[in-house]
């Protein structure tokens, strides 16, 4: 027989507003499809995509603003998607011209470790070492986007275009891309371009490194990449 | 003091908003389409027309498609006449129009928590939450949610005070609310809260059910005939609505961005999948909820830091039934909110038909869930501070709970990232206040401690709602500013042709103030005949027909209406053939004569002649004048609706589907007077009678309600 005083005492604590939320947030728990709730959400956060292209091609000026928004979904994304290499290639893009460099350099590193086989965090990478004159970490980035083998760096080009939120790739797809015939021709011709600058670069830091970069020397433009 | 408490909030709003007020404001999205609709009606009203056909938006359509959205005979509504008549600009007299509507509701909402919680202190603290929410917003860009909202927030205000006191005023405003319900865009979200708060309702009180019902029954014992009136007016209310339906029902229009893919014939009806687009989850999250509030744009949902830190404190309280019912009447509509999140939604869809008239379902948030949120926080504040505690060792456990708690929650908030600062010393500020508090530094009913709890309520909206209006769109320059009179052209735009802003607009705000194109495929909201014209006939050779208000044919040609070769039509216009398809029998074919002057090519007005003049046009009619040397097939390219009269001569004619989707009538050769009406003069009257109703009984009310204050009596 349980004693009244403890019948009390547990029909008490039962009518306590905790016991309440704690059954709510269980009937969420139980009610709501998780996998559902986050594809909402990056639905909702996914923007246009164009405008992050458009500005790492320098055909657009620098907006924190946009830029904001677009860190806000990588954030997200690599908070549901822990192991999406290319969304913290984004995340970091978006890091760096939002003026956190440390964090920048700290996803790309992560995204490199998730994906060995991507050019452009390499390259970008060493982009962001070279700008701070960090040569000897620059040289090591550059020559191992080098290293990279083309094929396996446009598989990876095709990853971050998924990640850049498919909803808007058709209109990607059918934009204007200036010279080139199509977005594919963009990227790959990028592509050539970023293997040829890296090797420039490789030799650039090297020298610096040996005539430890006279004062003053203006860097070339050496600008991050995504795609 | 505390009534003198109540302006504080309200000050501080204005002292934020302060330049939308003073000529600058800035609406984005819908909130330009609401002002659109709102001038475009009491524009027409002003001058004494009460629109019924929009003749310049897909090549013609009944007005009442769109209009419904703002409770067209909605007294209020008359504001914004008052502030043109006082001389401000039409963008600002909607902008005070809006907001007075908003401040409405609030008062409604304060009168409402006085009477559930109370005390003046705590509907004043409910009044500043509510204010300081994301209610606000729709002002400036989704204005149909207060448009909804201020009638419920009355309707429960009424029914509250209804049951407490059965009085003669309550019962009208009952019924006057219900009334304002009925005529504003769909009374389905109401519906959705009435029916959950009764069950709810019934569920924790249902020993005063009894009591209520014995109260009301003595009522209208007594007043048998304002029961009546009220049944009466309820009902004429609701015709509106009926005729809508009906009309949606028949399948005489098209709402392609709410209609796609649904099952149901009905043009109201939805897809799931559309529903669940207005689902609230995705645009805001747990996170979102706290974080980046310096960046927002929008506000979709957004309280008070000061209610969670509340929710936190709650948690030792015990429950009494007032919280149970604001809990799980709150808690079942989120459940709905979330759409497809949960299976809840799913089940009403596929149970109950009216689930399938109505999206954006995340509007029940605004209506209900934050008032019951704001609600159901102060009532458990009030238990929170009136924990007994009798001995200094229970006043210093409970400082020791307090601290912690304020503790846990900065964490938490400090996890979530990119918070703004004034949230961090809201938690100091409330930590000091309830640690005062409990030590007895202050009491609950002292002025110090009430303001006190206003400033740490009010600190982080205002400087969330000052980020607001910094990051909310720029100034709209380019919204019409004119009066709106009804101009006539004989050609319509080509859509290249359009005027920026309402290309900008098209399909979004469908108040057009002059002709547009009538292609708009995206967001098509007019007549289905004209939609499978769009669907089925080249742009290019269509436009070039349909820019033509008038064509003039020799001869008609018979189609089946249910086989229509529009292939066949196709060619037609692109040859731009002498002939118009009819499918009436009444439209008999006729030999072309041989002297035709037209030849074998339609004949376009493009300006008055001798031969045609439009002698007179308005939203609903056109007069005319013809002079053709031998009779004539007239195609008048504004959609064909059963509710259109004509005659001709003073003789009533009939009007004949031509081409498809347009009027047209057989002319005698010779000069003629041609008349085109659109609905009866029952139709028209009965209009006006709702509105001439609508404005007696607020005014009764009204007086009913100021007479016992001038009296020196409580106006509650």
């Amino acid at each position: 027989m349980i004693p009244v005083k403890y019948i009390t005492m547990i029909k008490s604590a039962a009518l306590r507003s905790v016991v309440l939320y704690l059954a709510a947030f269980l009937i969420l728990v139980v009610l709501v499809d998780p996998k559902r709730l986050q594809a909402k959400i990056l639905n909702y956060l996914a923007q246009p995509i164009d405008y992050l292209v458009y500005f790492s091609n320098g055909e657009e000026s620098l907006n924190v603003h946009k830029i904001r928004e677009y860190a806000h979904y990588y954030e997200t994304l690599i908070e549901y998607v822990p192991n999406a290499a290319a969304a913290y290639g984004m995340l970091a893009f978006c890091y760096y011209h939002m003026g956190k460099e440390a964090e920048a350099i700290n996803l790309y590193q992560k995204a490199v470790t998730l994906q060995p086989h991507s050019f452009w965090f390499d390259y970008n990478l060493g982009v962001i070492y070279f700008a701070q004159k960090k040569y000897a970490k620059a040289i090591a980035s550059f020559q191992k986007a080098l290293g990279t083998p083309p094929q396996a760096a446009v598989i990876v080009m095709h990853n971050t275009k998924v990640f850049a939120h498919s909803g808007n790739l058709t209109r990607l797809i059918n934009a204007d891309h200036g010279p080139y015939a199509s977005l594919e021709e963009m990227m790959f011709s990028h592509l050539k371009e970023g293997y040829i600058r890296a090797a420039q670069l490789t030799l650039l830091s090297s020298q610096r490194l040996r005539d430890s970069a006279p004062a003053g020397t203006a860097d070339p433009a050496a600008r991050l990449v995504i795609f | 003091m505390k009534k003198i408490l109540l302006w504080f909030p309200v000050v501080l709003w204005f002292c934020i908003f302060w330049n939308y007020f003073l000529g600058k404001p800035a609406m984005t999205r819908h909130g330009i389409d609401y002002y659109h609709i709102v001038k475009y009606q009491m524009d027409n009203l002003l001058r004494g027309v009460f629109p019924l056909w929009d003749p310049y938006l897909f090549w013609g359509r009944p007005d009442n498609i769109d209009v419904r959205f703002i409770g067209e005979f909605n007294p209020f509504l008359w504001l914004y006449a008052i502030f043109i008549w006082l001389g401000f600009s039409p963008p600002l007299a909607y902008l005070y129009y809006s907001t007075a509507y908003y401040f409405l509701g609030l008062a409604g909402f304060y009168l409402l928590a006085r009477r559930v919680l109370g005390e003046t202190v705590w509907a004043t603290l409910a009044f500043a939450l509510l204010l300081f929410s994301s209610l606000t917003i729709p002002i400036f860009n989704n204005f149909c949610i207060i448009l909804l909202f201020v009638p419920v927030v009355w309707f429960f205000y009424f029914l509250t005070a209804f049951a407490q006191t059965p009085e003669k005023k309550f019962f009208l405003g009952l019924i006057f609310s219900s009334m304002l319900v009925l005529i504003t865009y769909m009374p389905f979200y109401f519906l959705t809260i009435l029916l959950c708060f009764a069950v709810c309702f019934g569920l924790f009180f249902w020993k005063e059910i009894s009591k209520i019902c014995e109260q009301w029954k003595k009522f209208f014992i007594q007043h048998k005939m304002l029961l009546c009136f009220g049944v009466v007016a309820l009902g004429i209310a609701m015709i509106p609505g009926v005729i809508w339906y009906l009309n949606s029902e028949g399948g005489e229009y098209i709402l392609s961005w709410r209609h796609a893919g649904a099952a149901s014939a009905n043009a109201a009806s939805m897809d799931i999948g559309t529903i669940n687009m207005g689902s609230l989850v995705g645009p805001v999250t747990i996170k979102g909820l706290f974080s980046n509030l310096a960046y927002s744009e929008a506000l979709l949902f957004y309280v008070s830091v000061f209610i969670y830190i509340v929710l936190c404190l709650s948690i030792i309280n015990s429950l009494n039934r007032k919280l149970w019912l604001f809990f799980v009447t709150g808690f079942f509509l989120c459940l709905i909110v979330l759409t497809d999140l949960t299976p809840v939604h799913r089940f009403l869809y596929d149970s109950f038909s009216i689930f399938r008239l109505f999206r954006n379902i995340f509007y029940l948030s605004y209506l209900a869930i934050l008032p019951l949120l704001i609600l159901f926080c102060l009532e458990q504040l009030r238990l929170f501070l009136e924990t007994p505690l009798k001995t200094q060792k229970n006043r210093l456990a409970m400082a020791v709970f307090v601290v912690l708690a304020h503790l846990l929650f900065a964490a938490f908030l400090f996890r979530q990232g990119s918070i703004i600062i004034t949230s961090y010393v809201t938690i100091f500020l409330s930590a000091v206040l309830f640690v005062l508090y409990f030590f007895q530094r202050s009491h609950r009913e002292q002025p110090f401690f009430i303001i006190g709890l206003l400033i740490v309520i009010l600190l982080q909206p205002a400087e969330v709602f000052y980020h607001y209006k910094n990051n909310a769109p720029g100034v709209v320059e380019w919204f019409p500013r004119d009066r709106f009179y009804p101009k006539f052209s004989f050609v319509r735009p080509v859509r290249r042709e359009e005027i920026n802003y309402f290309s900008y607009y098209k399909g979004r705000s469908p108040q057009a103030l002059q002709d547009a194109s009538g292609f708009e495929s995206w967001k098509y909201t007019g007549l289905y005949r004209s939609y499978w014209l769009h669907e089925n006939i080249q742009p290019d050779i269509l436009e070039n027909y349909v820019r033509h208000k008038f064509v003039v044919f020799d001869r008609t040609e018979h189609m089946d209406e249910k086989n229509w070769d529009f292939k066949k039509m196709e060619t037609a216009f692109a040859r731009r053939a002498n002939v118009a398809f009819v499918s009436d029998p009444a439209a008999e074919p006729v030999p072309v004569p041989q002297n035709s002057p037209g030849g074998d090519q339609w004949q376009v007005i493009t300006a008055p002649s001798d031969q045609f003049s439009v002698e007179a046009f308005d939203l609903n009619f056109i007069k005319l004048k013809t002079n053709f040397d031998s009779a004539k097939f007239f195609v008048y390219n504004d959609g064909y609706d059963r509710n259109w009269r004509a005659s001709v001569n003073g003789r009533a004619a009939k009007i004949i589907k031509a081409n498809y989707a347009f009027k047209g009538l057989w002319l005698p050769a010779g000069p003629n007077q041609i008349y085109l009406r659109y609905g009866s003069a029952w139709l028209y009257g009965f209009n006006i009678f709702m509105l001439v109703f609508y404005g007696a009984f607020f005014l009764y009310l009204l007086g009913l309600w100021l007479y016992p204050l001038r009296k020196g009596h409580k106006g509650t």
